[in-house]
């Protein structure tokens, strides 16, 4: 894969939730549920994370062809998540999203983004 | 060539002369046309000729847990020059800039040509390294 090729286009959404205090649920099945979730929003081309912290969970995914320089895309898939984790967690749930295109044109005249990811060295 | 530690960084380390967590750490990204690594002799950023060096960023929220060392994201901003197949890491806050590791392989998108916009860099969930 190479993601610095012309005609793609990579962005990482990341939301930080903060459950409401109605519904607690496990973190097993938060996973199921956010994937399954993100699945039918980014496809199953794209790459998530997501992670337990004391405040809230942190849901990070990594995906090809959204038009992430978009605002008016970023406005739908932001209330199209935030409805779902309100639905899922309670009225009082906290959603914030950060979205960074990573790789590709902003469509705006500037030279295109690249991405490069990096592997983990492990010394024994 | 292989990721790596550099040889002389793990003698730093054992020897307390560097503190990765407070100090800069910089990543630099490099020209394979005029660096050839040699884990086991360099250890500064004297060893790395000028022309190889590429583009420089330093590093946010760094930590270290459990013997892994990490960092967040990073972006090298407007970059331009040559074709970069590999990345460095070196202490800025040593006083002869101290290498800490080598990685040219099994980089995703490397390697990379500048094309005078930012180069986002995704750092591994598992971190920078682990030991």
């Amino acid at each position: 894969m190479n993601p610095n090729s012309a005609n793609q286009r990579w962005s990482k959404w990341i939301w930080f939730v903060a459950p409401g205090t109605i519904t607690a649920r496990p973190f097993k099945n938060v996973v199921e549920n956010v994937a399954r979730f993100a699945r039918k929003g980014f496809g199953s081309a794209s790459q998530m994370r997501i992670r337990e912290t004391p405040k809230g969970y942190i849901v990070e995914v990594l995906s090809e062809g959204h038009p992430a320089h978009d605002p008016q895309f970023v406005k739908y898939m932001k209330d199209c998540f935030q409805k779902f984790f309100i639905n899922g967690f309670g009225p009082d749930t906290q959603v914030r999203l950060t979205v960074k295109l990573m790789a590709g044109s902003r469509q705006d005249g500037t030279p295109a983004d690249q991405m490069v990811v990096l592997p983990s060295l492990r010394v024994n | 060539m292989a990721n790596g530690l550099y040889a002389i960084f793990k003698q730093r380390l054992l020897n307390k002369e560097l503190d990765l967590d407070t100090d800069v750490i910089t990543a630099l990204l490099i020209d394979n046309a005029d660096y050839s690594v040699n884990l086991t002799t360099h250890d500064d950023l004297a060893d790395v000729a000028g022309a190889g060096q590429v583009a420089t960023a330093n590093l946010g929220t760094l930590t270290i847990a459990l013997g892994v060392f990490d960092s967040a994201d990073f972006s090298w901003t407007a970059v331009t020059g040559d074709q970069s197949e590999s990345i460095i890491l070196y202490d800025n806050t040593h006083a002869s800039d101290a290498l800490i590791a080598y990685y040219d392989t099994g980089i995703t998108g490397m390697p990379v040509t500048p094309n005078g916009g930012n180069i986002n860099v995704t750092v591994h969930a598992s971190g920078w390294f682990s030991l």
